[in-house]
């Protein structure tokens, strides 16, 4: 679905048609599981975490102008919606785990059988994760990931070069010490 | 490798996450009830409002349904008709006559010795305790509403049978509006001073004023 045919449909939305909300959730929703598991890395969270956005986009689409970019507006309600349930998990997470242990802990996605997503979320931060799912996962340009996440395009290509240059190192080494 | 073929990996990775289906969740999410493409405010004002309107029709309802009952009540309230009665109580030692002024209710009755002229209850009158089966009793009730007069006088008989503990048993004579008795009453209330009408509803009203 292009930008147009998201912001019609966000419209359509806005006057109640419910097949909007279906064809906007039939286009939209790979993507975003994907680039919301790329920053909780856990199923169950990332699955209440599209629910949530999903009900946020209904919730607030009265106040959607005609021609803002609504997968811009979509991807910053997942990220947000996600980085509070994250900081809620921390804070209510026993004093005594160290950082970052309680995120790994519950980390539950079955990597297994899918080397790459595995070593990507060993050796990717979060900034890069994200970058490489809205990219290669979800399809985005790097023009339009720079106004989802707020950051100048050099700064997205840049990230985003480095991460796969990380993974393409990571790989080689893995190969290098199997053979 | 190439970075093409780590993007395409990647890719075919990501194919293969079973991605849960949200749509009917977030379909059915119950916060959708409130919302119809409306902003939360609009939805909570317009939810507000319908609180009221079903509120203000349910006290509507409930006042129609109170004045019903009132009026009801009312209607079934309306006030009977005065009668007057006399109750005669002839004995050896001598005659006892009361006069009584009711609107049908044995206990909110005005009862008047004419001897005396002394109020009281019509339980409380000494000489009805007393009474002999020998002693002749008259109770003679006079009203407009004929029908009245009859339960009035029913219910004074009764009364005084229950009262009555001497012997034998109490012969009681009962009348209603008799003529003689219609007579009796304008004189007793030229007695107490009073200007008898011909009509039986003015006489007892009059006598009631009087007594």
């Amino acid at each position: 679905m292009t930008k147009q045919e998201f912001d019609k449909k966000m419209l359509e939305l806005q006057r109640g048609d419910e097949k909007a909300f279906e064809d906007i959730y039939n286009a939209t929703h790979r993507g975003l599981f994907a680039f919301i598991l790329s920053i909780c890395r856990n199923y169950h969270t990332a699955e209440d975490m599209m629910q949530t956005a999903y009900i946020r986009l209904r919730t607030t689409v009265a106040s959607y102008r005609a021609g803002s970019n609504a997968y811009a507006w979509l991807y910053t309600i997942a990220k947000n919606a996600t980085l509070n349930e994250l900081a809620r998990e921390k804070r209510e997470a026993p004093s005594d785990m160290e950082d970052g242990q309680e995120r790994y802990g519950s980390y539950t996605m079955d990597d297994e059988g899918a080397p790459v997503t595995a070593l990507m979320n060993k050796v990717l931060n979060d900034n890069e994760r994200q970058i490489v799912t809205l990219h290669v996962i979800a399809g985005f340009k790097h023009r339009e990931i720079a106004e989802m996440l707020d950051k100048p395009l050099g700064t997205v290509l840049w990230t985003y070069n480095n991460a796969l240059a990380k993974l393409k190192r990571e790989l080689e080494k893995e190969g290098a010490d199997e053979t | 490798m190439k970075l093409k073929d780590i993007k395409n990996k990647l890719k075919a990775e990501q194919s293969q996450v079973r991605v849960p289906d949200m749509l009917g969740r977030v379909q059915k999410a119950p916060i959708n009830k409130l919302l119809s493409g409306e902003t939360p405010a609009q939805a909570f004002q317009k939810k507000l409002a319908i609180r009221l309107l079903v509120t203000a029709t349910a006290l509507l309802i409930v006042a129609v349904f109170c004045f019903g009952a009132m009026m009801l009540h009312a209607g079934n309230g309306e006030a009977q008709p005065l009668c007057y009665a006399v109750i005669r109580a002839q004995s050896e030692t001598g005659e006892a006559n009361f006069d009584l002024v009711t609107s049908g209710d044995l206990f909110d009755v005005v009862c008047v010795d004419q001897s005396t002229g002394e109020k009281m209850s019509l339980l409380a009158i000494s000489a009805l305790h007393e009474l002999k089966s020998t002693d002749k009793v008259a109770i003679a009730v006079i009203c407009d509403d004929r029908t009245v007069a009859t339960n009035v006088v029913q219910s004074l008989k009764e009364e005084l049978v229950a009262t009555y503990s001497g012997q034998g048993e109490l012969t009681v004579q009962t009348s209603v509006n008799a003529q003689s008795e219609i007579e009796l009453l304008k004189q007793r209330i030229e007695a107490l001073g009073g200007q008898p009408k011909e009509d039986i509803a003015e006489l007892v009203e009059i006598v009631a004023a009087l007594i």
